[in-house]
């Protein structure tokens, strides 16, 4: 049992402690408004370009680098979306999780034999230092900035996974994020965005939630693979050499706003639990403390009352 | 009539969404202009000006340009990279725009790849203040990328 004084410096202690958490508390508020405004603004844009990308891979006749599947390349690239520091619960643990998941079924195929390799693109700190531990190919770095970022910036990484696609060595190329569904709640992703290939439309479950592919159904997209036979104008090849990377682009940066509102959510919803429990400690302590005082008082007034019934 | 149900969107919001009788729109084979029951079709957009009309009202729009999706059933969706509304765009903040674009155009000795994003950064400037100023209805010629190139 510790004494009144030790008691006493910890509910200082934890004072502070509360102060601090608090602060962040508001802080991440605040970011998590602006980040998850900027999430569900932009989600109209890339909703609308994944639909089209799935209306396109059902139209006959697109012959693009993007549209073309290796399905003998022996590797997997992995773009992992993770935030730069923690205090963010499990987000980031939850997440890795998931990726190592998607890489080891991919390199141990169905027969448990090793066929593949999983190479990563980290964005956000957390991300590459779990990479590094866990001794997989690291092959880029893209700095996270602590902010909402604009489209253009993301340009480079854009760039870089539809060129890696394009050497053909890559069957697939996943983004790894954290699907910002509420405050409260956020979902470990794994999507599949190159290539974009028929079976997106075979098996769309890979890529989204049934709930999202029922939506995208009743709008009037046509997920049976009959396409709506699109004129290009001026030509299908001139189109698309636009459209695609900038599909990719809409895609990356939306994954990226949805790990922004992630992790400032789960942040601030993190510190809010940690100054609740502060409260609920300094609570504790508090009655402790005022119990052993009382105890102190009474012992004393026994001792001086006792000390004058001796007297007398 | 049939109407056609429009979006207008962008990475950063959504524009427009509404129903409208007819839609004009800059496309890289020129300005297109679409009709209720129009067949499905998927193009290209040039920084340029987007006209929707609805019941004898017309919205001008500034895009940068992007792409123009028709569905079938009358579904049009525009994703454009970006786009302002007429009446958003600071004509002030527009000319200070194409100052600088100008400037830019002036220097010497780029490569062909730098050429091209300056070019492009002033035909952008330039179709932005044109659509800046339908606002006073002080229409000016129309002025086409190509001609400005040439100069």
């Amino acid at each position: 049992m510790p004494g009144i004084k030790e008691l006493k410096t910890r509910i200082r202690s934890i004072q502070g402690t509360r102060k601090v958490t608090r602060a962040m508390q508001m802080v991440s508020a605040a970011k998590m408004r602006k980040a998850q405004d900027a999430t569900l603004r932009s989600r109209t844009y890339s909703t609308l370009a994944w639909e089209l990308i799935l209306n396109l891979s059902a139209t006959k006749d697109i012959r693009t680098a993007f549209f073309k599947t290796h399905p003998k390349a022996g590797r997997l690239g992995i773009i992992l979306l993770t935030s730069n520091r923690g205090m963010v619960g499990s987000l980031n643990v939850n997440l890795i999780n998931k990726m190592n998941k998607a890489a080891q079924d991919f390199i141990f195929g169905k027969k448990g034999e090793e066929i593949g390799q999983a190479d990563v693109i980290t964005y956000g700190r957390k991300g590459r230092e779990a990479v590094v531990r866990s001794h997989k190919e690291v092959l880029a770095d893209y700095e996270k900035f602590d902010r909402t970022i604009s489209v253009q910036e993301i340009y480079p990484l854009a760039k870089m996974a539809g060129d890696l696609y394009k050497t053909g060595k890559y069957q697939k190329i996943l983004v790894v994020y954290n699907h910002f569904v509420s405050t409260l709640v956020q979902k470990p992703t794994v999507k599949q965005i190159l290539p974009f290939a028929q079976d997106f439309v075979k098996h769309p479950q890979d890529w989204r939630g049934q709930e999202e592919l029922r939506e995208t159904r009743e709008k009037g997209v046509s997920v049976n693979g009959s396409g709506f036979n699109y004129i290009f104008e001026p030509d299908p090849k001139a189109v698309l050499r636009h459209l695609l990377p900038r599909i990719i682009e809409s895609q990356i940066y939306q994954a990226i706003l949805e790990a922004e509102a992630s992790e400032q959510s789960a942040r601030m919803i993190m510190m809010k639990n940690a100054t609740d429990a502060a409260g609920d400690l300094i609570d504790d302590l508090t009655l402790t403390f005022n119990k052993m005082r009382q105890n102190k008082i009474t012992t004393e007034l026994a001792e001086i009352t006792a000390g004058k019934i001796a007297l007398e | 009539m049939a109407k056609i149900h429009f979006q207008l969107v962008t990475p950063e919001r959504t524009l427009l969404n509404q129903e409208l009788d007819s839609l004009s729109c800059p496309s890289k084979l020129g300005q297109l202009t679409i009709l209720p029951n129009h067949i499905p079709l998927v193009a290209n957009l040039v920084p340029g000006e987007l006209i929707a009309r609805s019941e004898g009202k017309e919205n001008y729009v500034y895009v940068t340009g992007g792409f123009i999706e028709i569905r079938p059933h009358n579904q049009v969706i525009v994703l454009a990279d970006a786009a302002e509304h007429h009446y958003e765009i600071d004509e002030q903040q527009a000319q200070e725009a194409l100052r600088r674009a100008k400037k830019a155009m002036a220097e010497t000795k780029r490569s062909a790849e730098e050429y091209a994003a300056v070019a492009a950064s002033l035909e952008k400037s330039l179709v932005r203040l044109h659509v800046a100023r339908k606002r006073a209805h002080t229409r000016t010629a129309p002025i086409t990328g190509e001609g400005v190139l040439k100069e």
